[in-house]
């Protein structure tokens, strides 16, 4: 009777358990990239001439991975919750990096013509790379 | 000198001619799913867009991996399982409107936007209402229409069905420029 109630018990804890992280994972915010570490380090020319060459192997590559570019600013867009910056590639296209505001606002606007090192995930290719969630490393 | 001025005037007609396609690498696509027991939401800032406000010509296109949810699982579901971003990667917008924008005069004109939508591989044919705002020399365009997830071969799976609206509501807003 004593082992029966005790598997019980074990039972419930163990549904309540995974109940739990199944709740917690479905909840989870979509990370942010500001502590992990790129996969990739290139510069905005290189990753673009990559793309610009062969699509298929740049994406296999890039795609879905954490990359570190540096690059020259060539235009920055400001929007409510975004700061559009885009990278020089080559006459025709560049870098195009969505970096989330923080929370307090206080990211930093990179000015045009500087130099600078954003981090953040590549998710293709169109008229330029794309890359989202990114951080303006220092 | 009168030709001269002339041939001043006239570079800078044509070229005011000539600057009427309008672009934006940074419009905004979003979409909304309501339902009692689920809100989703997601959103696109990498739309680019082009407008020839000449031909009345519209091009949009955009990464479906762009589109970013609060939920990172939610983010994999959808990429994953329902619009196979790794086989159908972009979402592509091809048409026209119909409406008198005048790109000389700043106001706020409503159009009608007709053509061919692409997405998950399925190309299909959407008429929806919008506005083309005319301001600070640029074009901003703005539109909101209902889509069904199975006319682009979308399946829900009966069991996350009621967690996911039978049309989900879709937003666009370009803020574009003159090439």
């Amino acid at each position: 009777m004593k082992k029966k109630s005790v598997f019980f018990s074990g039972m419930v804890l163990l549904v309540a358990i995974i109940a739990a992280t199944a709740f917690y994972m479905y909840q989870k915010p979509r990370t942010s990239l500001a502590d992990v570490k790129a996969d990739y380090s290139v510069s905005a020319k290189d990753l673009y001439a990559a793309f610009q060459q062969d699509e298929k192997k740049a994406s296999q590559q890039f795609v879905e991975k954490v990359v570190e570019v540096t690059g020259t600013v060539d235009n920055v867009q400001v929007s409510d919750s975004t700061i559009s910056v885009l990278l020089v590639g080559d006459e025709m296209g560049g870098v195009n990096c969505s970096v989330r505001k923080n929370q307090d606002g206080a990211e930093t606007t990179p000015a045009k013509g500087a130099t600078v090192k954003v981090k953040g995930r590549c998710v293709g290719f169109l008229m330029d790379v794309n890359i989202v969630d990114a951080v303006i490393e220092k | 000198m009168k030709t001269l001025v002339f041939a001043c005037l006239l570079s800078l007609l044509t070229g005011s001619l000539q600057a009427q396609t309008f672009i934006t690498r940074n419009g905004y696509a979003g979409f909304f799913s309501k339902t009692p027991l689920e809100d989703i939401k997601a959103e696109n800032r990498q739309l680019y867009a082009v407008i020839d406000a000449t031909k009345k010509n519209l091009a949009f296109t955009c990464l479906v991996k762009g589109f970013l949810f609060p939920k990172q699982l939610m983010q994999e579901h959808f990429n994953e399982n329902y619009i196979e971003s790794d086989k159908f990667p972009k979402a592509t917008f091809v048409g026209n409107y119909t409406g008198d924008v005048n790109a000389a005069n700043a106001g706020k004109y409503p159009v009608q936007i007709k053509g061919q939508l692409t997405l998950h591989g399925v190309t299909q044919t959407i008429d929806v209402p919008g506005t083309i705002e005319v301001r600070d020399n640029k074009l901003i365009g703005a539109s909101e229409f209902k889509l069904t997830p199975g006319d682009f071969n979308i399946k829900i799976p009966a069991l996350v069905s009621e967690k996911i609206a039978k049309q989900i509501d879709v937003r666009v807003l370009v803020e574009c420029n003159p090439k």
